[in-house]
């Protein structure tokens, strides 16, 4: 799209000031438009803050006091930009229902989510380009249907569903068949309240930590899978490989070097592409097993239509998306061999 | 017009024939699923296992003593009607704003592709959940949401098609004899730049199923007692740990439909891009 229109690309355009400027332009403009848009939307919605933390029957004048003391009452611009000049420094508001500032909930509750969200993202990128690249590999074989529809059937099946699935494994089924109470897994949440020695609580977060990743990575590298196949297949029809079995490699290795190697840009956009899908499964995953995530606390302000919590965790999801994608869109051009070449 | 492989054909009847048994439902079952009778007797059976009152359960019977069977193929009436219907208005609302956007460049365009951007970047999950928590919930707010949330993959595609077919000549042609605007898009350019949005919408079908049934699951969706099979599901998980099948069930339902529509959708889309089938 921004390559000059009958010239080259050099290698250098996509490092150049003015490309990076202009990536930093379109990712902040799009930031500007999701804050508007979901400004619009909290606005669009029936009721305000007053009505939500006041009883039913409160009477008109302690409902306008408690706007007033809101701000509500100011005209819709006004409290636009005041709303908007807050994020800006970082000051997502105050929870509803708590009454503590935002930020201090999703403090507690980030290193959770990041740490489960990293550690799915890792296993998720490398099952799915295994599965994908196994199956590229023996396009249209008998291994690659059976995997297709494997990897189909566990990229349809609801998050909160496996998660269910799991605890009720690791619960009746585990009692059904007779497994060892210290063999069974924890079904729920980050440790175990008895484990006090701190030398053993970080095994008891791993232990802890394996159905959630299992239940996030199975999902995920499903999905990759499916888009890994698609882009090696895609690879495997240039004509880089013919050009190099031709000059007398082996097969492995034009396959790595001039199939894999190739496709590499498309699969690392995969990691970009896998946030959002690591996002909201995290959610259903956090709300099931009772981890104490960014997920659980969007559940939890949505349950209590906690307005400020909602609002401050979609623009920061929308953020992590946003700034993924500038990453990768920087990144990307460098890991092509094609572009490198030149 | 070649064969679709086997996979796609067992898909295709699997799925014809869920659809058969939800829309025949209790006729099938020769079972109420909205009855409570002896509920002491006859709720907790496990499946493929008689009740207390000796009548044969395949998923066993629920904590009202209903059978679940019988209200899953009940629910699949709603949560399949309502991810056909999210998905439609989705890719309605997408094909328009995309043929709209590609057709007139400039203000509007720019306007279209940002807030398509923009909804794009939040994870489309988060944003169900946001607007759900903020609207009374239910099926019209859900329909809303999910074509609210779901329309700018499709008006990307669809916009792609109109800004390739603006310069064709026969839109050129149409438009030196005289044809309006709205001939033109309607009669040149929307019927050619259609494809796409069309397999586009079927894939969609799937994930709408998907999220109807993870907002239903958080009693953002259908409210019970209309039954659905994220409804289903989140009623069962107080009994996950005595009666495991009361939530598992509905949950293969949602399975079964999503990759069968998901594989024929798949198969659709390389047709469409002119690799075959295969």
């Amino acid at each position: 799209m921004d390559q000059p229109v009958g010239g080259t690309v050099r290698a250098g355009d996509h490092w150049s000031v003015a490309h990076l400027l202009r990536r930093f332009g379109t990712a902040i403009a799009l930031l500007w438009l999701v804050c508007t848009l979901t400004f619009a939307l909290v606005h669009s919605a029936p009721g305000d803050a007053a009505l939500l933390l006041l009883p039913p029957e409160a009477d008109a004048a302690t409902l306008a006091r408690l706007r007033a003391e809101l701000g509500l009452d100011a005209p819709l611009a006004q409290q636009y930009a005041h709303w908007l000049g807050n994020i800006a420094r970082g000051d997502l508001g105050t929870s509803l229902l708590t009454g503590r500032p935002v930020v201090d909930g999703i403090r507690e509750a980030l290193p959770v989510s990041l740490g489960l969200g990293a550690a799915s993202l890792l296993l998720t990128v490398f099952c799915g380009v295994i599965v994908g690249s196994t199956q590229a590999r023996r396009a249209g074989q008998p291994l690659d249907t059976w995997l297709t529809i494997l990897s189909t059937t566990l990229y349809s099946a609801p998050t909160f569903w496996l998660s269910l699935a799991c605890v009720a494994g690791v619960t009746v089924g585990a009692a059904a068949f007779g497994v060892p109470p210290a063999w069974r897994l924890p079904a729920f949440a980050l440790r175990d309240p008895g484990v006090l020695d701190a030398a053993a609580a970080p095994l008891d977060v791993l232990r802890h930590a394996i159905l959630p990743v299992f239940v996030l990575t199975v999902t995920g590298a499903a999905g990759t899978a499916r888009f890994a196949r698609s882009a090696i297949v895609e690879a495997a029809r240039g004509d880089y490989r013919r050009t190099a079995l031709a000059k007398g490699v082996t097969a492995r290795v034009a396959w790595y070097r001039h199939v894999v190697r190739i496709a590499l840009p498309s699969v690392a956009a995969l990691v970009a592409l896998s946030v959002p899908g690591i996002v909201a499964g995290s959610v259903f995953v956090e709300g099931v097993f009772a981890w104490p995530g960014m997920g659980k606390l969007l559940l939890s302000a949505v349950a209590q239509r906690d307005h400020p919590v909602i609002l401050a965790i979609t623009l920061l999801y929308a953020t992590a998306v946003i700034l993924t994608n500038l990453l990768t869109d920087l990144v990307l051009p460098r890991l092509d061999p094609r572009r490198a070449a030149l | 017009m070649s064969r679709a492989p086997l996979r796609v054909r067992i898909a295709t009847g699997l799925l014809l024939g869920l659809v058969v048994a939800c829309v025949l439902g209790p006729t099938l079952t020769g079972r109420d699923p909205t009855v409570i009778g002896d509920v002491l007797s006859q709720r907790f059976a496990a499946p493929l296992r008689a009740d207390g009152s000796g009548t044969w359960h395949l998923f066993g019977t629920d904590a009202f003593g209903r059978d679940v069977l019988a209200r899953l193929l009940l629910a699949g009436r709603l949560s399949l009607l309502v991810g056909v219907a999210g998905a439609l208005l989705s890719g309605v609302l997408g094909a328009g704003l995309g043929a709209v956007a590609g057709w007139r460049a400039g203000v509007i365009d720019t306007a279209i592709t940002g807030v398509s951007d923009a909804l794009q970047a939040v994870p489309r999950l988060v944003l169900l959940l946001a607007c759900a928590a903020l609207w009374r919930p239910g099926i019209p707010t859900l329909l809303t949401v999910l074509a609210l949330t779901g329309w700018m993959g499709v008006a990307r595609l669809v916009r792609t098609e109109v800004r390739g077919l603006v310069d064709r000549d026969f839109v050129a042609a149409a438009r030196t004899l005289g044809a309006s605007q709205r001939r033109l898009l309607g009669r040149h350019v929307i019927p050619n730049a259609i494809a796409p949005a069309l397999v586009a919408t079927t894939l969609g079908i799937g994930n709408a199923i998907l999220l109807e049934s993870g907002l239903s699951f958080l009693g953002l969706g259908v409210q019970p007692p209309a039954p659905s099979w994220g409804n289903m599901i989140a009623g069962g998980r107080e009994h996950l740990v005595t009666a495991p099948w009361i939530a598992l069930a509905p949950g293969l339902a949602v399975v079964l439909t999503v990759t069968t529509a998901t594989l024929i959708g798949d198969w659709l889309q390389e047709r469409a891009a002119g690799h075959g089938g295969g």
